[in-house]
């Protein structure tokens, strides 16, 4: 009962049933009317903190930090000029500030005129502002210069030392949202054109701008791209059929594809990332190769006489098969991105997996009935205007039959030549080398560290051993010098914490007294000092405890692997701090950015693994033959390798964009060794021979099969025209993959069923 | 603290300006000589105690004197601060570190300055007289029991205050405030609360002898408990100057 049952279910799947227009037009109309509304609800969110798993270490540490101190989270602004000490337009910052402090995601602003200077007198101490806005009119803006630079904590931080420059430093409340980052830096924007200061604004950086910058660059690329590689694979597939019809039917079946998935995000409520949002533009591509294959098989019933629907129907049964399996291994390529540990990758890896599902459904379901009804008009003779890939195809698999062990043998020794380059491949996350080196981004973080200090955040977190950990003086004292071993790293332009506030205390209670600029010797007199300490800033170094602290460092490098570099030598440093009773940790920007390098470099090797292991089960299961399903996966990982290779000689890191590459190149390539290799086991179930078997199935399949893949990688190449480098390198890496699996497919896959085929034949004579 | 502080809490409509001057001109007596106990209170941990002495003095040409001596722990026995506000506003502040044995002026127009590290800012504990803002009569809201009348202060300078503006609920009969709202950067949330949890009239004078303080940002929050507490016991003027700062010996004879 149970076996019938499932028989009929895998007849119903394996021979689709044509549907009624009617029903097929409803479903297509349903799908974008519900996904067109549910698109309206899509939250367009790039925020750092989604690549992060809210399980990894970093992260959590990072929510105990923020649960305590303020977010390290900051928009810098960098005002220059001659004039930046005048009232006028120390006034007009001071507004701007007072602008943005009243912005509701905005926790405090740092400017010139909104800090505390601590200061001594003879018979006093004081904790005053450094510039006092509301005197702007006393004194003048030399003396207010000379009062900046003479400050502990100003010079490089929010002034330079040649008094050509000021910053305000704006810090955000935790943040969610990308819009919310925009928002703020508009904010900051409208701030400074309505205080007339926009002339002096010569740069904007900080993660939020960084943030900002990225969903810009993203929804432009969507808005962009997405059309485009539409409009490019319909281009082309009206080059390849030469007929208007289908064209217009590859569109519906586009736009269904696209607008179903990016619904099924905002469904979800998951965010659409710069990772998800590269979705529409691989699903619509790869679409168009499914399409393809489709009308290709149409055409060949048209050519054989058969007239609608059952060309129609006759056509689907000669693809629907390969087709199939092709769906559950590109599937797999996609699903295996969800062993990538970092959330966006793992939505783009389910997304595209169900996109693909979607896309079976869409092109062997709703497009044969719209076939059937409005495809009347005759087909082109010649073939289109890939005719000339059929002869190609055939070529190079004639070249590959013909020097078998050449062809295999040269491959083998290209590889290992090649290994020390993919080698080279570095896991990578600098979120400042997704822009060009002309974009404003990188020039304005460029031109603040330049003129001020490195705009990473990274925190030295240390806990004591209780309540107060932080009121002993000798502990304070060692803690001290290891800041100061920390500060004198070349990477560290900056670092703050307590002592330093403890340290200008002291000073200042001492009539500024520079001997006394160092902390006390007494724990009596420490728990004086913090006892009167009226300012904002120790409690955002020290909690309310005094059991945990920590040391604020701004940091020069982007990259995670340079700010690991830097990790490791503090944590170098810290080994040599005798007091086993402190924990110490890194944290902030620059520790999350460090950690996701592991698990970019993990969830590559996962996500590969599990690419590798579903796509060979699917070959077994399909053939059910070992040696097949080895052959069939060879040429597959050629290209990933040379990807790599690729990778590996010009220093494109693995990163959130590129470790998409692997999944999708093979889950895409093998899509082909599938059409080819069912063709060749067909062909040698009838008793053929291998050579010739393997000849036919290359003209009967080649011209598809080239025709897709220079139609993907037409398409996966406009996206390198992107400025965006992840769009870009995406784009470059997918179609140099895609297209190296194509020559893999027709040189090395004859040549390896050829060099099969002999060593059967010798292996059975050698039986016998 | 909390009488003083909610003395100069209240403060235009007409009715507003005149209830703001009741709570003002509230009796309170010619001084007054508190223990009071000092909780920092933080979700999850164990409350920080502090115990301090307080001695406050009202001159008859309108100068008040206040004199805080902390008691316990021991690492910050004997430090001290003296705050007095002259009858025109003006305020000096001096503060004293036993480990140091060191008098120092400290900057009395501060504002937003956390008051040891508590949730009160320096000018929470200052004289603000009436004048200082614009009052008005929201209207009547019950509190602990109590119809209070809600009173609303914004500042006449904006640059006088660390508040944007202050709600008031004040009981009729005590004129003393049962809860204020204080609003800084939003003038709709508050950002902090102080409520009275306790109320008595000794010698006749309407005193608050427990409050709390909290952050509503962090939760964060500071319980003021008065131990014990005398009025009127003729506190001389050398009690508020800096050399009784300096010298504990000179105000132990005055302690409750």
């Amino acid at each position: 009962m149970l076996r019938s049952w499932l028989q009929r279910i895998l007849l119903r799947v394996t021979q689709p049933q044509l549907l009624r227009r009617r029903p097929a037009m409803a479903i297509i109309l349903i799908i974008h009317l519900i996904c067109g509304a549910l698109l309206l609800r899509l939250e367009l969110n790039n925020a750092p903190e989604l690549y992060f798993p809210s399980d990894a270490p970093a992260t959590v540490l990072e929510r105990e930090l923020r649960a305590e101190f303020p977010n390290d989270e900051i928009l810098i602004a960098l005002f220059e000029g001659d004039d930046l000490y005048s009232s006028e337009v120390l006034g007009a910052l001071d507004r701007v500030a007072g602008r943005m402090e009243a912005h509701p995601d905005v926790d405090r602003v740092f400017s010139v005129t909104r800090v505390d200077h601590i200061a001594g007198s003879a018979d006093g101490f004081v904790v005053e502002p450094l510039i006092d806005p509301e005197r702007l009119d006393e004194g003048t803006a030399d003396e207010r210069l000379q009062r900046v630079l003479a400050d502990r904590f100003m010079p490089g931080w929010l002034a330079s030392r040649d008094g050509k420059v000021l910053a305000l430093v704006v810090r955000t409340h935790k943040l969610q949202e990308s819009r919310q980052r925009q928002s703020v830096e508009q904010a900051l924007y409208d701030a400074v054109g309505e205080e007339a200061v926009d002339e002096r604004l010569t740069a904007v950086a900080g993660t939020v701008a960084l943030d900002a910058a990225q969903l810009c660059s993203m929804v432009r690329d969507t808005l962009v791209f997405t059309p485009l590689v539409m409009g490019l694979g319909l281009a082309l597939l009206y080059w390849v059929v030469g007929r208007i019809v289908p064209i217009v039917i590859g569109a519906v079946a586009m736009s269904t594809v696209v607008i179903a998935c990016v619904g099924l995000i905002a469904a979800l409520g998951l965010p659409y990332t710069l990772v998800t949002a590269m979705i529409p533009t691989l699903l619509s591509a790869y679409t168009v190769g499914n399409l393809l294959h489709l009308y290709a098989a149409l055409k060949r019933m048209r050519d054989a006489g058969f007239r609608r629907p059952k060309r129609v129907v006759f056509a689907l049964q000669s693809v629907h098969s390969p087709a199939m399996f092709n769906v559950l291994t590109t599937a797999a390529g996609m699903i295996s991105l969800v062993l990538v540990p970092i959330p966006p990758i793992q939505v783009f890896g389910a997304i595209s997996a169900v996109g693909v599902v979607v896309i079976y459904f869409v092109v062997f379901y709703l497009v044969p009935p719209l076939l059937v009804k409005y495809d009347r008009g005759p087909w082109p003779k010649s073939g289109g205007g890939f005719a000339w890939t059929k002869r190609i195809s055939y070529a190079f698999a004639s070249f590959g039959m013909r020097r078998a062990g050449w062809v295999v043998g040269g491959a083998v020794v290209l590889a290992v030549a090649a290994i020390p380059l993919a080698l080279k491949v570095q896991a990578e996350s600098d979120l400042l080398k997704f822009f060009t080196a002309s974009h404003p981004l990188t020039q304005s973080t460029d031109r603040v560290e330049r003129t001020l200090v490195g705009v990473t955040a990274l925190e030295i977190v240390i806990d004591g051993p209780g309540r107060d950990a932080f009121k002993d003086a000798k502990r304070l004292q060692a803690i001290k010098a290891l800041q100061m071993q920390v500060e004198a790293l070349p990477e560290v332009d900056r670092s703050l914490s307590m002592m330093d506030i403890v340290e200008e205390m002291h000073w200042a209670f001492n009539e500024e007294d520079e001997a006394f600029r160092r902390l006390p010797d007494d724990d009596r007199l420490l728990s004086q000092l913090l006892l009167i300490y009226d300012g904002r800033d120790l409690q955002e170094l020290v909690n309310n405890e005094y059991q945990r602290m920590r040391i604020l460092l701004n940091v020069n490098v982007h990259g995670a692997n340079e700010i690991q570099g830097v990790i490791d030598r503090i944590e170098a440093l810290i080994a040599t701090v005798d007091d086993p009773a402190l924990k110490w940790e890194l944290a902030g920007y620059g520790r999350l950015f460090a950690d996701q390098e592991d698990l970019l470099v993990v969830g590559q090797l996962h996500s590969f693994l599990g690419a590798f292991g579903q796509i060979f089960l699917i070959m077994f299961l399909l053939w059910r033959s070992l040696p097949a399903a080895v052959i069939g996966m060879i040429p597959n990982l050629a290209p990933l390798f040379f990807v790599f290779t690729l990778m590996g000689g010009t220093g494109i890191p693995l990163d959130m964009a590129t470790v998409l590459i692997a999944g999708v190149v093979l889950g895409i390539t093998v899509d082909d060794t599938i059409h080819l290799f069912h063709n060749y086991l067909a062909r040698r179930e009838q008793g053929r021979s291998v050579v010739f078997s393997v000849a036919r199935s290359f003209e009967a399949s080649g011209r598809a099969v080239v025709a897709i893949s220079l139609l993907l990688v037409s398409q996966f190449l406009l996206l390198g025209t992107s400025s965006f480098v992840p769009t870009s390198n995406f784009g470059l890496l997918t179609a140099t993959g895609l297209l190296a699996g194509q020559l893999m497919e027709l040189l090395m896959l004859p040549a390896l069923l050829v060099l099969w085929g002999r060593f059967r034949t010798r292996h059975r004579f050698l039986s016998a | 603290m909390s009488g003083f502080l909610l003395a100069g809490a209240a403060m235009a409509d007409e009715a507003g300006m005149a209830l703001a001057q009741r709570v003002y001109d509230r009796l309170d007596g010619d001084d007054a000589t508190s223990a009071v106990t000092m909780a920092l209170v933080e979700e999850g941990r164990s409350p920080r105690l502090r115990s301090m002495l307080l001695y406050r003095r009202s001159a008859p040409e309108g100068e008040v004197s206040t004199l805080i001596r902390f008691t316990e722990p021991a690492d910050i026995e004997g430090t001290g601060l003296l705050t007095i506000d002259a009858a025109d506003g003006a305020s000096n502040q001096w503060i004293y570190l036993p480990a140091m044995q060191r008098v120092r002026r400290v900057d009395s127009n501060r504002k937003g300055g956390r008051f040891v590290n508590s949730d009160y800012y320096y000018e929470d504990l200052r004289d603000r007289k009436p004048s200082m803002d614009e009052h008005r009569l929201l209207g009547r809201e019950v509190v602990d029991g109590v119809e209070c009348d809600v009173l609303e202060s914004i500042p006449v300078e904006a640059g006088n205050s660390v508040y944007k503006r202050r709600v008031s609920w004040i009981d009729p009969a005590s004129h003393l405030p049962l809860r204020i709202d204080f609003f800084e950067k939003d003038p709709q949330a508050p950002s902090k609360r102080l409520r009275v949890e306790r109320r008595e009239q000794v010698q006749g004078y309407w005193t608050v002898m427990d409050s709390t303080l909290t952050d509503l940002g962090s939760g964060h929050q500071t319980r003021l408990t008065v131990r014990s507490i005398a009025y009127d016991r003729s506190l001389p003027e050398r009690l508020f100057s800096s050399k009784a700062l300096e010298d504990e010996r000179m105000e132990r004879e005055f302690r409750p």
